[in-house]
């Protein structure tokens, strides 16, 4: 069986130089399903890993620090809930586990989460295949449950793109639930929501 | 996944979504997510960690 290695991109950017990761990275393809992803890789990831406002980690194969198999970044993501939604059972249930911020507009719960922003894997390279999409995201999210048995919280999220319904049933069999949350920054015609709850 | 997931601002506002995204997160009963199949997986700290782990050439 195949050895896979996660390492964070900081800690590799830390050991290889800025140059050589970026160059090592460039070839990453999600072989044409998400051009968004790739281009995260080569910029963002690098920006958001230096400020700690994001985590991204490279997944790699048998001691080979030159191909990355897949990627994957993580966050802490709150979000919020309309108090006036809630029936008077959830509202009092919801008392003791989230706190309410009062804006000028409403009340809201507020509630944080783990985000799942990116996740891709590298249709480059002949190892591509060395990981499924269903381990990745296991690895994860034993990953996360480490981290929630640290500092808690049990909400994990992800965005999809709509026009991709594989990708919303791949997740669904990975025990993710749909709930429509849109973004300010979408019009909620592109990107559905899903969630899973981390109980065990 | 979409790199604006990352700094976007997030609200459940429609009432039936937001009674049962609620009462999903009360529940104790929900464990439905499946382990990790187990693997050879490791987080590793250094990339000199990761090239430790190259397997070695066989002797001829």
């Amino acid at each position: 069986m195949s050895e896979l290695q996660i390492i964070k991109l900081s800690d590799f950017v830390r050991d290889v130089g800025e140059d050589e990761a970026r160059k090592r990275l460039s070839s990453f393809s999600c072989g044409g399903l998400n051009g968004e992803v790739e281009q995260y890789l080569c910029d963002g990831a690098f920006r958001h890993s230096r400020k700690k406002t994001s985590i991204t980690y490279l997944v790699m194969a048998n001691g080979d620090t030159h191909n990355c198999l897949a990627y994957y970044t993580l966050a802490v993501k709150p979000f919020s809930v309309k108090f006036s939604r809630l029936t008077a059972r959830q509202k009092n249930e919801m008392k003791d586990l989230a706190r309410i911020n009062i804006s000028k507009e409403e009340k809201n719960y507020g509630i944080s989460s783990y985000l799942i922003a990116q996740l891709a894997k590298n249709y480059a390279i002949a190892g591509g295949n060395m990981i499924s999409g269903r381990d990745l995201i296991g690895f994860i999210l034993d990953q996360i449950r480490g981290i929630r048995d640290q500092v808690g919280g049990k909400v994990v999220f992800l965005e999809y793109e709509k026009n991709k319904p594989k990708l919303r049933d791949f997740y669904k069999s990975c025990a993710f639930e749909e709930f429509k949350m849109p973004s300010d920054a979408d019009d909620g015609s592109s990107l559905g929501q899903m969630f899973c709850f981390l109980n065990d | 996944m979409a790199t604006s997931s990352l700094t976007a601002n997030f609200a459940i506002r429609d009432e039936k979504e937001a009674k049962a995204f609620i009462s999903a997160l009360l529940s104790d009963s929900r464990s439905m997510v499946p382990p990790a199949r187990k693997r050879n997986w490791k987080l590793v700290g250094s990339v000199k960690e990761i090239e430790r782990r190259r397997p070695r050439a066989r002797a001829k």
